[in-house]
């Protein structure tokens, strides 16, 4: 009789609910899209982040999970680029710079369990801000560093420093004002009178004793007058913040009678700042008021004495709420949107954001925070997007929006739960994705411009993998956007496991998802250019000894990371990428059809082994299975393959567009599937399934 | 932290026994569970009540009760003789020993546990003369004297008495009292015999006391000079206080605490011996009493963390 | 967490593997998790809380300068003059001819682990100082008596991460005792304490050398120190 096709000429993603539509895939796994040809290759693995095969896991096979991985940006171009690793209690920068390979530990951090979300990491300038709502803050600079045998604690000390100050200076040490004795006639005995701790400098004001007379020394200097001027001070630190307003100190003289036409220059001993401070700022009062004026910045956190010679005084101080104490120790996430550090208040207070000042991280105003409607629980990211930052929450979506001060919040959604943090990454065209409780969804949209926010479900097509998930555990999924692959992949524990064993990925390109199995992401980030890094979700915790540990990359390498076998690394196998194809019914499930090929439309590999199966009914086992066939031209010669062609002799070949004809011997069915099983390369662009009907259709239902 | 690694079950396998019981068995690992296992935040410290940081506390007064420096009040008078130093056991007017007694429930210190001791009394240092321009006195150096001559020998008025803390660990019979760990007795002897006392090192659980303050007062000091040896002002009566603490290090049994006066002590080194240690030594040619009121004695037990 | 019944096995009922994932996933994150509610009554003991869960200890009593200075324990040794140039019957310590005014610091230590909370400082010790010069004539001539009050203290503070907890002008007397408490809320992280000391600078009349024997004069010194820090976690 005469055959029918289905023709699938382009092939879709995943999706696991039923019905399928026929582009549709029931599992495609370890498969990423070729990007010439926007067909589903196999060309995918992982490899060591260093690659010296006598290296080992250097200098990371000690480290079991790790926990996080930033790569920090500093100049255009990856020309500096850091990379942070937090694995065990403590958080590393990988030093590769000036040849070197080595960790090195800038901070002790408190790990997270199982359950607790790891560390946040936010980019502000050169800088990083880490956050994990267990330590204080820190913000992180590291650059530039010595060779790692060079670095002292104090080198540390200058790159790492909690953010923000946690308490204004002390008040400057006044010395006291010895004023010069009453001399009638004769000369004038400056060292007579003064005591320990005191100081008598002093300028003339006469016109014919100095050359800018007014300009030198304080206060009035009439015989009997009392002088009362008071001093505070602040710190800077090296992102030009200020700290509270300390204290103030009192500096006091009088002249005495007979004694005037002398000013003098009070004294002080400035405190010292923590690290990062580079300069103190000293204000004063004119005599006997109560407002501060700006007298001079102490450009570095070294000289303690300070001689006040300059009359004249700048700008108003800031008043006590431009800066307080830091107020979120126990921040967990953070953002930077509108030139403003965003920070959770941590468990303490987990439904109010603090907000620093505009270009000044370690800087925070009293009255900067805003908090947050209680139903929307504690907030569990920050994501600026737009022109808006996006507040996710364990039960909703607020979008925060406005400039400093004078920011705004609203509810987007009450009924998404974003758990996870550290998966939350905007992909273009799409916009902010995210792991929620029930899925993944992506956030886009805005408030400009009459616009709206809609959250919509993006993770329809692989539901039924992404409830395999461990919720308990969900805080320590991750997800980026890879720039070159064009894909969101998502890496989060599920049946059960404590760490992210199950990879899903989103390719742009064709609004489709796959699966990735057996990589073995802990932490994941991209490079500049691109490509993602992740840390090992085992390491060193892994029986056996010298597993595998430390940093690697998804690359289009065809093995699984590797081993050291003797003393030397080894590269693992290729993955197993499978291709397995909706259930067709042809139209009718109730006919019963023959199907007799399916021919697989690919661009030739050369002589691969690809295992082809086929199945009918879903039932589980295959009715039979096939490798017979290798990806040439089947009617044109062979193309010239690696490992026997001859150079100089065989040409370069450019990969061609072929029918695969498998045939297919199965019985009637209602349904066909099939499934392409490989560890070798193929691209497979679609595929057809010439099938046979006589019409007959499926029997009554079966009785007890 | 028990991780269970077990791939789901997948369509296709066959349904066996043995891995169904090995899914199970999963769940029966004997002491595998531990503190990681736990998710964060699960429990609060109020669910955890029956190991208070604070194990115990005791208060015990120190002298003789009552505010007013008036009496009853208790003296005792300095050290005469190298021989036999003043141990003077702070007790009250009566002559009954003022002691933390925890012999009915002595306080047993776990390693670890910390011990807490402080003390506060009112004191009244006094004498008669001027026993610190003596010339046998310590503390006495030359400073050239106005209007020239010969210099003048002024004291640095650093006399003192010492208050320390004792302990028994022995039994409830407190008939063994010993100083507290870091703490010495001031029996070590210097010079050949000629100096008793102790390093100040060894002065851990001591309070020391002003005997007197001497100073030139006036225009006695003038330009770097002095127009006499200075004269004595009144200190009166004062508070003094002192804080001890002890983390034990092995199993330890506490059945006594008390405080022990001993002086008249003047600071020193050990000018002829390496690695010359700074001391303070008896200085018997100086005179003078102590005179006290009361106070509190205050022990706390802790856990260490 | 505690997780309800994912699926509900019944006789007659299908196979299915799905099924089964479903409840014993649901089992498994459960114990990657367990929570308050699903421990028995009792179960987690005081007993089982590892060291420094809730609180820590440390005890410095004496308190060493250094690990270097095994003889001059619970000393400020920031300034110690050498035997050769002090009097036999005086302390090595603080002379006019070595100090930097200014606050000194005359011990430091860095406190872990800290996980964030109440951090309490109690600290004693002794103290001598010179205070024959506390009145200097050399100034004033017509005041009665004359001169001036040239006080002596040893000011004392303490700091908390580079920042002043607390602050005392501290003792006047030339002997004398001193203790300083206390406490600020200090934020998770190591913390590096540190224990000041601030002699009195020289003023125009001091002595500093004795007649005698030209030893330097020793004009103050700060020993039994003992301190102890108490952390609480929030």
């Amino acid at each position: 009789m005469k055959g029918s096709t289905v023709q699938v000429r382009i092939l879709g993603g995943m999706q696991q609910t039923l019905p399928q539509e026929i582009e549709h895939a029931t599992l495609i796994e370890n498969m990423t899209l070729d990007e010439d040809t926007q067909a589903f290759s196999s060309r995918v693995g992982y490899e060591r982040y260093r690659p010296d095969p006598a290296d080992q896991f250097n200098p990371f096979g000690a480290l079991g999970r790790i926990d996080s991985v930033y790569v920090l940006q500093q100049l255009p171009g990856g020309a500096r680029q850091s990379v942070l690793i937090e694995a065990g209690n403590t958080l590393y920068l990988y030093l590769e710079t000036g040849q070197q390979n080595v960790l090195v530990g800038l901070a002790s951090r408190t790990a997270p369990t199982a359950t607790d979300t790891p560390s946040v990491f936010t980019q502000w300038q050169d800088r990083v801000i880490v956050t994990n709502g267990l330590d204080a803050p820190i913000i992180i600079r590291p650059w530039p560093l010595a060779a790692s045998t060079d670095i002292t604690s104090a080198m540390k000390d200058a790159i790492v420093r909690p953010l923000g100050f946690y308490g204004p200076p002390a008040a400057p040490e006044m010395l006291q004002i010895a004023t010069i004795a009453a001399v009638t006639g004769g000369s004038i005995n400056s060292s007579a009178g003064f005591t320990g701790n005191s100081t008598t400098n002093w300028y003339p004001v006469r016109p014919q004793a100095i050359a800018y007379p007014g300009r030198f020394g304080l206060g009035q200097s009439s015989a009997e007058s009392d002088n009362r001027i008071r001093f505070r001070v602040s710190y800077l630190s090296d992102t030009g913040s200020e700290s509270p307003l300390s204290t103030d100190s009192l500096a006091t003289w009088r002249i005495e009678t007979n004694n005037s036409g002398f000013r003098y220059a009070p004294s002080m001993r400035l405190p010292l700042g923590p690290r990062g401070t580079v300069a103190r700022r000293v204000y004063r009062t004119l005599n006997d008021e109560q407002s501060y004026l700006f007298v001079d910045d102490v450009r570095n956190n070294a000289e303690q004495l300070y001689h006040t010679s300059v009359s004249g005084t700048g700008a108003t101080a800031p008043d006590d709420l431009a800066s307080v104490p830091f107020p979120a120790p126990n921040a967990r996430v953070c953002a930077v949107f509108k030139d403003c550090v965003f920070l959770d208040g941590g468990r303490d207070q987990s439904t109010t954001i603090f907000f620093s000042n505009p270009g000044r991280p370690d800087q925070y105003g009293g009255l900067d925070y805003i908090t947050l409607d209680g139903r929307g629980g504690e907030v569990t990211g920050l994501y600026a997007y737009n022109n808006n930052l996006i507040v996710l929450r364990s039960a909703g979506i607020d979008v925060l929006t406005g400039a400093y001060p004078s920011f705004t919040v609203q509810t987007v959604t009450s009924q998404v739960a974003c758990r996870a943090p550290n998966s939350i990454d905007s992909v273009p065209g799409i916009g902010v994705v995210f792991l929620a409780e029930d899925g993944v969804y992506v956030l886009r949209g805005g408030l400009d411009g009459g616009a709206q926010f809609e959250v919509v479900s993006l993770g329809v097509g692989i539901r039924k993998e992404l409830q395999r998930m461990t919720l308990e555990c969900a805080s320590r999924a991750v997800g980026r956007y890879a720039p070159l692959e064009r894909a969101y992949h998502l890496y989060l524990p599920v049946d059960g496991n404590d760490r992210p064993n199950l990879g899903c990925v989103f390719h742009l390109d064709k609004q489709a998802w796959s699966l990735r199995t057996g990589f073995p992401v802990g932490a994941i980030d991209r490079l500049h250019d691109g490509t993602l890094v992740f840390g090992h979700n085992t390491g060193a915790e892994a029986a056996g000894s010298n597993p595998p540990a430390g940093l690697f990359v998804l690359s289009a390498i065809r093995s699984m990371g590797g081993a050291i076998v003797g003393d030397n690394y080894e590269p693992g196998a290729a993955p197993v990428s499978v291709y397995e194809s909706c259930w067709h019914d042809m139209g009718d499930a109730q006919v019963k059809k023959q199907v007799q090929y399916v021919t697989l439309w690919c661009q030739t590999r050369g002589d691969v082994t690809i295992d082809f199966r086929y199945y009918k009914d879903f039932e589980n086992a295959e009715v039979a299975s096939d490798n017979r066939f290798i990806y040439q031209p089947p009617d044109r010669a062979n193309q010239p393959v690696l490992g026997s062609a001859v150079v100089g002799t065989d040409k370069w070949q450019d990969a061609r567009l072929v029918p695969i004809r498998l045939p297919t011997a199965l019985q009637s069915c209602s349904w066909f599937k099939f499934r392409i099983d490989t560890t070798d390369d193929i691209l497979l662009v679609g595929y057809e399934v010439e099938y046979a009907s006589r019409g007959s259709v499926v029997i009554e239902g079966k009785q007890r | 932290m028990s991780r269970i690694e077990r791939p789901r079950v997948e369509p296709g396998q066959t349904t066996s026994a043995t891995d169904l019981n090995n899914t199970y068995d999963d769940y029966s690992q004997t002491g595998a569970l531990d503190q990681l296992n736990t998710r964060d935040a699960a429990f609060d410290l109020v669910h955890l009540t029956n190991a208070p940081i604070l194990i115990k506390s005791q208060v015990s007064q120190l002298g003789n009760t009552g505010m007013l420096h008036t009496a009853p009040t208790t003296s005792f008078a300095h050290t005469t003789s190298l021989g036999s130093p003043v141990k003077h056991i702070v007790q009250d007017s009566g002559g009954t020993q003022t002691i933390m007694n925890l012999s009915s429930s002595p306080w047993t210190l776990a390693v670890g546990d910390v011990l807490r001791v402080f003390w506060d009394l009112s004191v009244y240092p006094d004498t008669t003369g001027t026993p610190w321009n003596g010339a046998s006195a310590k503390g006495r150096y030359a400073v050239p004297t106005t209007g020239g001559g010969a210099n003048t020998n002024i004291t640095d008025g650093l006399h003192c008495w010492a208050a320390y803390l004792e302990w028994d660990i022995t039994s409830g019979s407190l008939s063994n009292f010993a100083p507290v760990p870091g703490q010495g007795t001031f029996e070590q002897v210097y010079d050949s015999g000629a100096n008793k006392g102790d390093q100040v090192k060894n002065t851990t659980a001591t309070t020391l006391i002003s005997a007197w303050s001497v100073f030139g007062v006036g225009g006695v000091v003038n330009n770097g000079k002095v127009s006499s040896q200075g004269s004595r002002q009144e200190q009166g009566w004062f508070g003094t206080h002192g804080m001890y603490a002890h983390q034990a290090a092995s199993g330890t049994t506490v059945y006594g605490l008390r405080l022990v006066f001993t002086g008249m002590l003047h600071p020193a080194h050990a000018s002829a011996q390496s690695p010359y240690e700074n001391l303070l030594l008896y200085d018997i040619n100086a005179s003078g009493t102590l005179t006290y009121k009361g106070g509190r004695l205050t022990a706390v037990q802790m856990r260490g963390d | 967490m505690k997780r309800w019944t994912q699926h509900d096995a019944r006789t007659d009922h299908l196979v299915e593997a799905d099924q089964f994932n479903r409840q014993n996933r649901a089992a498994r994150g459960s114990i990657a998790g367990l929570d308050r509610n699903q421990y028995p009554s009792g179960c987690v003991t005081d007993a089982m809380l590892t060291s420094a869960a809730r609180h820590k200890v440390w005890v410095f009593a004496p308190w060493a300068a250094d690990a270097s200075h095994t003889h001059s324990q619970g000393e400020q040794t920031a300034y110690r003059a050498p035997t050769a140039d002090t009097l036999p019957e005086q302390f090595r310590a603080l002379t006019y001819q070595q100090y930097q005014p200014g606050w000194t610091t005359a011990f430091e230590e860095t406190l872990t682990p800290f996980k964030g909370g109440s951090l309490l400082t109690d600290w004693c010790g002794n103290i001598a100082q010179q205070i024959f010069c506390t009145w200097s004539a050399n100034s004033l001539g017509s005041s009665s008596p004359p001169g001036r009050p040239n006080d002596r203290n040893i000011g004392l503070r303490v700091l908390y991460n580079g920042l002043v907890v607390c602050e005392r002008v501290g003792p006047a007397k030339p002997i004398d005792s001193f203790r300083v408490t206390c406490e600020s809320q200090v934020p998770a992280g190591p913390v590096q304490v540190a224990l000041q000391f601030r002699a009195t600078s020289i003023g125009p009349d001091d002595f500093v050398v004795d007649q005698g024997a030209n030893d330097h004069l020793m004009q103050a010194h700060l020993f039994s120190n003992r301190a102890v820090f108490v952390g609480r976690w929030r």
